[in-house]
Protein backbone atom coordinates (compact mmCIF):
# COMPACT_ATOMS: atom_id res chain seq x y z
CA UNK A 1 0.00 0.00 0.00
CA UNK A 2 1.46 3.50 -1.03
CA UNK A 3 2.94 5.26 2.20
CA UNK A 4 0.41 8.34 1.44
CA UNK A 5 -2.82 6.26 1.98
CA UNK A 6 -1.46 4.69 5.02
CA UNK A 7 -0.69 8.33 6.28
CA UNK A 8 -3.96 9.53 4.62
CA UNK A 9 -5.87 6.45 6.88
CA UNK A 10 -3.66 7.51 9.63
CA UNK A 11 -4.79 10.99 9.82
CA UNK A 12 -8.90 10.06 8.99
CA UNK A 13 -8.65 7.50 12.13
CA UNK A 14 -6.66 10.11 14.60
CA UNK A 15 -9.34 12.91 13.53
CA UNK A 16 -12.40 10.42 14.09
CA UNK A 17 -10.67 9.50 17.49
CA UNK A 18 -10.33 12.64 18.29
CA UNK A 19 -13.94 13.57 17.60
CA UNK A 20 -15.51 10.78 19.78
CA UNK A 21 -12.86 11.61 22.65
CA UNK A 22 -14.18 15.43 22.36
CA UNK A 23 -17.61 14.05 22.46
CA UNK A 24 -17.22 12.26 25.15
CA UNK A 25 -15.03 14.66 27.37
CA UNK A 26 -18.64 17.30 26.52
CA UNK A 27 -20.72 14.47 28.03
CA UNK A 28 -18.56 13.95 31.22
CA UNK A 29 -18.17 17.74 31.73
CA UNK A 30 -22.03 18.43 31.19
CA UNK A 31 -22.79 15.40 33.72
CA UNK A 32 -20.48 16.86 36.55
CA UNK A 33 -20.92 20.38 35.84
CA UNK A 34 -23.88 20.86 33.43
CA UNK A 35 -26.70 22.94 34.43
CA UNK A 36 -30.43 21.71 34.43
CA UNK A 37 -32.83 24.06 33.31
CA UNK A 38 -36.64 24.08 33.39
CA UNK A 39 -38.31 26.78 31.10
CA UNK A 40 -41.83 27.42 32.25
CA UNK A 41 -44.30 29.57 31.21
CA UNK A 42 -48.42 30.01 29.97
CA UNK A 43 -49.05 29.35 26.24
CA UNK A 44 -47.38 31.28 23.60
CA UNK A 45 -44.68 32.85 25.52
CA UNK A 46 -41.62 31.36 23.81
CA UNK A 47 -40.65 28.35 26.13
CA UNK A 48 -40.10 26.06 22.80
CA UNK A 49 -38.08 28.47 21.00
CA UNK A 50 -35.82 29.15 23.80
CA UNK A 51 -35.70 25.43 24.62
CA UNK A 52 -34.67 24.93 20.23
CA UNK A 53 -32.14 27.65 20.55
CA UNK A 54 -30.47 26.45 23.71
CA UNK A 55 -30.29 22.82 22.56
CA UNK A 56 -29.79 23.35 18.81
CA UNK A 57 -28.40 26.80 18.81
CA UNK A 58 -30.87 27.88 16.00
CA UNK A 59 -34.67 28.47 16.21
CA UNK A 60 -37.77 26.69 14.80
CA UNK A 61 -37.99 27.40 11.32
CA UNK A 62 -42.07 26.01 11.62
CA UNK A 63 -43.74 26.96 15.11
CA UNK A 64 -46.40 24.50 16.49
CA UNK A 65 -48.31 24.22 19.60
CA UNK A 66 -46.37 21.73 22.36
CA UNK A 67 -49.14 19.84 23.53
CA UNK A 68 -47.20 16.61 24.52
CA UNK A 69 -44.05 17.50 25.89
CA UNK A 70 -40.51 17.32 23.78
CA UNK A 71 -37.27 15.84 25.05
CA UNK A 72 -34.53 18.55 24.44
CA UNK A 73 -30.91 17.22 24.62
CA UNK A 74 -28.07 17.76 26.47
CA UNK A 75 -25.70 19.97 24.89
CA UNK A 76 -22.23 22.43 25.46
CA UNK A 77 -21.66 25.41 23.20
CA UNK A 78 -19.60 28.44 23.40
CA UNK A 79 -21.75 32.15 23.41
CA UNK A 80 -19.36 34.93 23.02
CA UNK A 81 -17.46 34.50 26.17
CA UNK A 82 -19.71 31.90 27.76
CA UNK A 83 -19.11 28.28 27.85
CA UNK A 84 -22.34 26.91 28.74
CA UNK A 85 -23.04 23.27 29.82
CA UNK A 86 -26.60 22.27 29.74
CA UNK A 87 -28.47 18.96 30.75
CA UNK A 88 -31.47 17.15 29.21
CA UNK A 89 -34.53 18.86 29.77
CA UNK A 90 -38.01 18.76 28.88
CA UNK A 91 -40.23 21.48 26.34
CA UNK A 92 -43.72 21.38 28.66
CA UNK A 93 -47.16 22.40 27.22
CA UNK A 94 -48.44 25.73 29.19
CA UNK A 95 -51.51 24.68 29.61
CA UNK A 96 -52.80 25.10 33.49
CA UNK A 97 -53.30 21.21 32.88
CA UNK A 98 -49.46 20.59 32.94
CA UNK A 99 -48.48 22.16 36.82
CA UNK A 100 -47.42 18.58 37.89
CA UNK A 101 -45.05 18.56 35.14
CA UNK A 102 -44.06 22.02 35.55
CA UNK A 103 -43.34 21.20 39.60
CA UNK A 104 -41.63 17.64 38.38
CA UNK A 105 -39.09 20.05 36.28
CA UNK A 106 -38.74 22.54 38.41
CA UNK A 107 -37.83 20.16 41.33
CA UNK A 108 -35.06 18.54 39.20
CA UNK A 109 -33.77 22.21 37.76
CA UNK A 110 -30.75 24.33 38.80
CA UNK A 111 -32.01 27.09 36.90
CA UNK A 112 -35.46 27.89 36.54
CA UNK A 113 -36.74 30.38 34.04
CA UNK A 114 -40.32 31.78 33.90
CA UNK A 115 -41.12 33.49 30.89
CA UNK A 116 -44.21 35.49 30.39
CA UNK A 117 -45.08 37.87 27.45
CA UNK A 118 -43.80 41.74 28.69
CA UNK A 119 -45.94 43.43 26.05
CA UNK A 120 -48.74 41.79 27.35
CA UNK A 121 -48.11 42.94 31.09
CA UNK A 122 -47.38 46.73 30.04
CA UNK A 123 -50.03 46.58 27.78
CA UNK A 124 -51.94 46.04 31.18
CA UNK A 125 -53.80 43.00 29.78
CA UNK A 126 -56.23 41.33 32.86
CA UNK A 127 -56.06 37.59 31.38
CA UNK A 128 -52.05 37.76 31.33
CA UNK A 129 -51.88 39.46 34.79
CA UNK A 130 -54.04 36.86 36.27
CA UNK A 131 -52.48 33.97 34.83
CA UNK A 132 -48.67 34.89 35.63
CA UNK A 133 -50.31 35.70 39.19
CA UNK A 134 -51.83 31.97 39.15
CA UNK A 135 -48.55 30.30 37.77
CA UNK A 136 -46.37 32.23 40.44
CA UNK A 137 -48.43 31.31 43.43
CA UNK A 138 -47.60 27.54 42.25
CA UNK A 139 -43.77 28.39 41.57
CA UNK A 140 -43.39 30.26 44.53
CA UNK A 141 -44.52 26.98 46.86
CA UNK A 142 -41.68 24.99 44.81
CA UNK A 143 -39.25 27.02 45.21
CA UNK A 144 -40.07 27.55 49.23
CA UNK A 145 -39.89 23.62 49.52
CA UNK A 146 -36.93 22.88 47.53
CA UNK A 147 -34.04 22.65 50.37
CA UNK A 148 -31.40 24.24 47.87
CA UNK A 149 -33.30 27.01 45.61
CA UNK A 150 -32.30 27.28 42.56
CA UNK A 151 -31.82 30.31 40.55
CA UNK A 152 -35.07 31.50 39.49
CA UNK A 153 -35.02 34.29 36.63
CA UNK A 154 -38.60 35.92 35.28
CA UNK A 155 -37.57 36.73 31.33
CA UNK A 156 -40.27 39.00 29.62
CA UNK A 157 -40.49 38.36 25.92
CA UNK A 158 -41.91 40.41 23.17
CA UNK A 159 -40.45 43.33 23.65
CA UNK A 160 -40.49 43.89 20.23
CA UNK A 161 -44.56 44.49 20.26
CA UNK A 162 -44.07 47.55 22.50
CA UNK A 163 -43.29 50.60 20.98
CA UNK A 164 -41.78 52.28 23.51
CA UNK A 165 -38.80 49.11 23.41
CA UNK A 166 -38.50 49.77 20.44
CA UNK A 167 -37.72 53.64 20.41
CA UNK A 168 -35.33 53.10 22.97
CA UNK A 169 -32.03 53.15 22.91
CA UNK A 170 -29.35 50.29 24.22
CA UNK A 171 -28.30 53.28 26.42
CA UNK A 172 -31.66 53.72 28.27
CA UNK A 173 -32.74 50.17 28.38
CA UNK A 174 -32.04 49.99 31.84
CA UNK A 175 -34.38 52.57 32.41
CA UNK A 176 -36.82 50.64 30.55
CA UNK A 177 -35.90 47.23 32.23
CA UNK A 178 -36.83 49.46 35.96
CA UNK A 179 -40.33 50.93 34.70
CA UNK A 180 -41.19 47.14 34.01
CA UNK A 181 -39.93 46.16 37.28
CA UNK A 182 -42.05 48.59 38.87
CA UNK A 183 -45.18 47.74 37.09
CA UNK A 184 -47.82 46.31 39.94
CA UNK A 185 -47.86 43.00 38.97
CA UNK A 186 -44.03 42.42 38.13
CA UNK A 187 -43.18 43.81 41.57
CA UNK A 188 -46.21 41.51 42.96
CA UNK A 189 -44.36 38.10 41.02
CA UNK A 190 -40.99 39.91 42.13
CA UNK A 191 -41.93 39.90 45.71
CA UNK A 192 -44.03 36.04 45.35
CA UNK A 193 -40.92 34.61 43.88
CA UNK A 194 -38.28 36.01 47.07
CA UNK A 195 -37.84 39.24 45.93
CA UNK A 196 -35.11 41.20 44.02
CA UNK A 197 -32.35 40.04 45.82
CA UNK A 198 -33.47 36.39 44.60
CA UNK A 199 -35.26 37.07 40.86
CA UNK A 200 -33.71 38.65 38.30
CA UNK A 201 -36.07 39.95 35.95
CA UNK A 202 -34.63 40.24 32.13
CA UNK A 203 -36.29 41.65 29.13
CA UNK A 204 -35.90 40.91 25.04
CA UNK A 205 -37.10 39.83 22.14
CA UNK A 206 -36.88 36.65 20.71
CA UNK A 207 -37.82 37.64 17.00
CA UNK A 208 -34.79 37.14 15.24
CA UNK A 209 -31.75 34.52 16.03
CA UNK A 210 -29.25 37.57 17.07
CA UNK A 211 -32.15 38.73 19.44
CA UNK A 212 -31.90 35.67 20.90
CA UNK A 213 -28.68 35.14 21.02
CA UNK A 214 -28.87 38.71 22.97
CA UNK A 215 -31.57 37.55 25.62
CA UNK A 216 -29.79 34.12 26.14
CA UNK A 217 -26.52 35.95 26.51
CA UNK A 218 -27.92 38.55 29.27
CA UNK A 219 -29.21 35.89 30.91
CA UNK A 220 -26.73 33.43 30.78
CA UNK A 221 -24.31 36.05 32.07
CA UNK A 222 -25.59 36.51 35.37
CA UNK A 223 -26.45 32.79 35.75
CA UNK A 224 -22.86 32.47 35.66
CA UNK A 225 -21.93 35.07 37.86
CA UNK B 1 -62.94 6.14 21.52
CA UNK B 2 -63.12 5.09 25.14
CA UNK B 3 -59.18 3.27 25.19
CA UNK B 4 -58.02 6.68 24.46
CA UNK B 5 -57.05 10.08 26.04
CA UNK B 6 -57.44 12.66 23.23
CA UNK B 7 -55.55 16.43 23.84
CA UNK B 8 -55.38 19.33 22.01
CA UNK B 9 -54.54 23.23 22.86
CA UNK B 10 -57.39 25.68 22.27
CA UNK B 11 -56.69 28.03 19.09
CA UNK B 12 -56.75 31.34 21.07
CA UNK B 13 -54.25 29.56 23.69
CA UNK B 14 -55.90 31.47 26.50
CA UNK B 15 -58.86 29.06 26.98
CA UNK B 16 -58.59 25.57 28.84
CA UNK B 17 -56.87 22.75 26.38
CA UNK B 18 -59.65 20.34 24.88
CA UNK B 19 -59.31 16.62 27.14
CA UNK B 20 -61.23 13.46 25.80
CA UNK B 21 -60.49 11.12 28.26
CA UNK B 22 -61.43 7.64 27.28
CA UNK B 23 -64.64 9.06 25.78
CA UNK B 24 -65.97 11.55 27.87
CA UNK B 25 -64.92 15.26 27.11
CA UNK B 26 -63.51 16.90 30.56
CA UNK B 27 -65.09 20.21 31.96
CA UNK B 28 -62.39 23.39 32.06
CA UNK B 29 -62.83 23.05 36.22
CA UNK B 30 -61.90 19.15 36.08
CA UNK B 31 -58.02 19.82 36.55
CA UNK B 32 -57.64 16.89 38.64
CA UNK B 33 -58.27 14.38 35.47
CA UNK B 34 -56.75 16.78 33.46
CA UNK B 35 -53.73 16.83 35.43
CA UNK B 36 -53.72 12.73 35.06
CA UNK B 37 -54.21 12.78 30.94
CA UNK B 38 -50.77 15.14 30.87
CA UNK B 39 -49.18 13.04 33.61
CA UNK B 40 -49.82 9.68 31.20
CA UNK B 41 -48.80 11.66 28.10
CA UNK B 42 -45.43 12.46 29.98
CA UNK B 43 -44.61 9.13 31.43
CA UNK B 44 -44.69 8.02 27.81
CA UNK B 45 -42.23 10.57 26.52
CA UNK B 46 -40.09 10.72 29.23
CA UNK B 47 -39.46 6.84 29.20
CA UNK B 48 -40.22 5.89 25.62
CA UNK B 49 -38.58 6.30 22.66
CA UNK B 50 -39.42 7.91 19.24
CA UNK B 51 -40.57 5.29 16.56
CA UNK B 52 -41.78 7.60 14.24
CA UNK B 53 -41.38 11.15 13.07
CA UNK B 54 -42.37 12.01 9.69
CA UNK B 55 -44.22 15.47 8.04
CA UNK B 56 -45.41 16.24 11.83
CA UNK B 57 -46.70 13.03 12.46
CA UNK B 58 -44.85 11.71 15.80
CA UNK B 59 -45.10 8.48 17.39
CA UNK B 60 -43.58 7.62 21.01
CA UNK B 61 -43.90 4.25 22.45
CA UNK B 62 -42.76 2.78 26.06
CA UNK B 63 -43.29 -0.98 26.47
CA UNK B 64 -47.37 -0.87 26.62
CA UNK B 65 -48.77 2.64 25.53
CA UNK B 66 -48.10 4.81 22.53
CA UNK B 67 -48.57 8.95 22.03
CA UNK B 68 -49.29 9.84 18.66
CA UNK B 69 -49.08 13.36 17.68
CA UNK B 70 -50.74 14.95 14.38
CA UNK B 71 -50.84 18.19 12.61
CA UNK B 72 -54.27 19.69 12.20
CA UNK B 73 -55.11 22.05 9.30
CA UNK B 74 -55.98 24.56 11.61
CA UNK B 75 -53.40 27.72 13.26
CA UNK B 76 -53.88 29.12 16.92
CA UNK B 77 -53.66 32.68 17.25
CA UNK B 78 -49.81 33.23 16.83
CA UNK B 79 -49.89 31.06 13.70
CA UNK B 80 -48.27 27.98 14.80
CA UNK B 81 -49.87 24.78 13.69
CA UNK B 82 -52.19 22.89 16.15
CA UNK B 83 -51.53 19.67 16.62
CA UNK B 84 -53.96 16.66 18.52
CA UNK B 85 -52.13 14.02 20.88
CA UNK B 86 -53.70 10.41 21.15
CA UNK B 87 -52.85 8.32 24.31
CA UNK B 88 -53.80 4.91 24.46
CA UNK B 89 -52.36 1.14 25.52
CA UNK B 90 -50.89 -1.07 22.15
CA UNK B 91 -50.88 -4.87 21.88
CA UNK B 92 -48.47 -6.11 18.83
CA UNK B 93 -51.02 -8.61 17.87
CA UNK B 94 -54.09 -5.81 17.70
CA UNK B 95 -51.80 -3.16 15.86
CA UNK B 96 -53.62 -3.21 12.65
CA UNK B 97 -56.86 -2.60 14.34
CA UNK B 98 -55.45 -0.20 16.60
CA UNK B 99 -54.18 1.78 13.74
CA UNK B 100 -57.69 1.73 12.25
CA UNK B 101 -59.58 2.69 16.08
CA UNK B 102 -57.12 5.70 16.44
CA UNK B 103 -57.93 6.89 13.16
CA UNK B 104 -61.97 6.73 14.26
CA UNK B 105 -60.68 8.63 17.84
CA UNK B 106 -59.11 11.06 16.28
CA UNK B 107 -61.60 11.95 13.47
CA UNK B 108 -64.73 12.14 16.17
CA UNK B 109 -62.50 14.53 18.78
CA UNK B 110 -60.99 16.54 15.64
CA UNK B 111 -64.46 17.51 14.57
CA UNK B 112 -65.95 17.98 17.96
CA UNK B 113 -63.29 20.65 18.31
CA UNK B 114 -63.54 22.05 15.03
CA UNK B 115 -60.00 20.82 13.46
CA UNK B 116 -59.80 19.22 10.14
CA UNK B 117 -57.24 16.50 9.86
CA UNK B 118 -55.71 15.94 6.46
CA UNK B 119 -55.72 11.92 4.12
CA UNK B 120 -51.99 12.25 3.82
CA UNK B 121 -51.34 12.63 8.39
CA UNK B 122 -54.40 9.60 8.31
CA UNK B 123 -51.78 7.27 5.66
CA UNK B 124 -48.75 8.40 7.98
CA UNK B 125 -50.48 7.63 11.30
CA UNK B 126 -51.24 4.03 10.02
CA UNK B 127 -47.74 3.75 9.12
CA UNK B 128 -46.40 4.86 11.94
CA UNK B 129 -48.33 2.23 14.01
CA UNK B 130 -47.28 -0.65 11.18
CA UNK B 131 -43.35 0.83 12.26
CA UNK B 132 -43.89 0.41 15.80
CA UNK B 133 -45.76 -3.27 15.31
CA UNK B 134 -42.50 -4.36 13.79
CA UNK B 135 -40.63 -2.74 16.25
CA UNK B 136 -42.59 -3.94 18.97
CA UNK B 137 -42.06 -7.95 17.52
CA UNK B 138 -38.23 -7.66 16.61
CA UNK B 139 -37.68 -6.39 20.36
CA UNK B 140 -40.15 -9.18 22.18
CA UNK B 141 -37.84 -11.60 19.58
CA UNK B 142 -34.67 -10.69 20.84
CA UNK B 143 -35.92 -10.63 24.67
CA UNK B 144 -37.52 -13.86 23.84
CA UNK B 145 -34.48 -15.31 22.30
CA UNK B 146 -32.21 -13.36 25.52
CA UNK B 147 -34.42 -15.08 27.82
CA UNK B 148 -34.32 -18.80 26.14
CA UNK B 149 -30.38 -18.39 25.59
CA UNK B 150 -29.92 -17.78 29.13
CA UNK B 151 -32.27 -20.51 30.55
CA UNK B 152 -30.66 -22.95 28.15
CA UNK B 153 -27.22 -21.87 29.80
CA UNK B 154 -28.91 -21.72 33.52
CA UNK B 155 -29.56 -25.61 32.47
CA UNK B 156 -26.40 -26.65 31.01
CA UNK B 157 -24.31 -25.32 33.94
CA UNK B 158 -26.98 -27.46 36.71
CA UNK B 159 -26.66 -30.41 34.50
CA UNK B 160 -22.73 -30.23 34.33
CA UNK B 161 -22.49 -29.46 38.13
CA UNK B 162 -24.71 -32.86 38.14
CA UNK B 163 -22.43 -34.75 36.19
CA UNK B 164 -19.73 -33.66 38.94
CA UNK B 165 -21.47 -34.82 42.15
CA UNK B 166 -22.35 -31.25 43.33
Amino acid sequence: MPIPIIIAAISVLISVAATIATAAWDDIVIALKGKRLAVLGARGVGKTHLVKFLTTGSIPAEYKQTVAPEKASARRFYLKDLDLKLKETLDVSGDKAAYAEWKELHDEADVVFYLLRADRLIAGDCDVESRVRNDLRHISGWLEARSSRPRFFIIGTHCDLDAEFLSTSSDKIGDYVDKFRRLPIVSELVARAGGAQQTKVILGSMKTVQDTEALVYQVFTQVVS
Amino acid sequence: MEKFILWAQALDNSSPDHFDVRGKMLSADDSVRRQEAVSSVSSVIKNGTRVYDVSGVLLTADDRHFVLEIPSAQRDLSGRTAPIVCYGEYDVVESDALGASVAVALDVFAKRIGRTLQPEHFKLMRISFETLKKKSSMTKLVRTVGIGALALAFLAIVYWLAQRGW
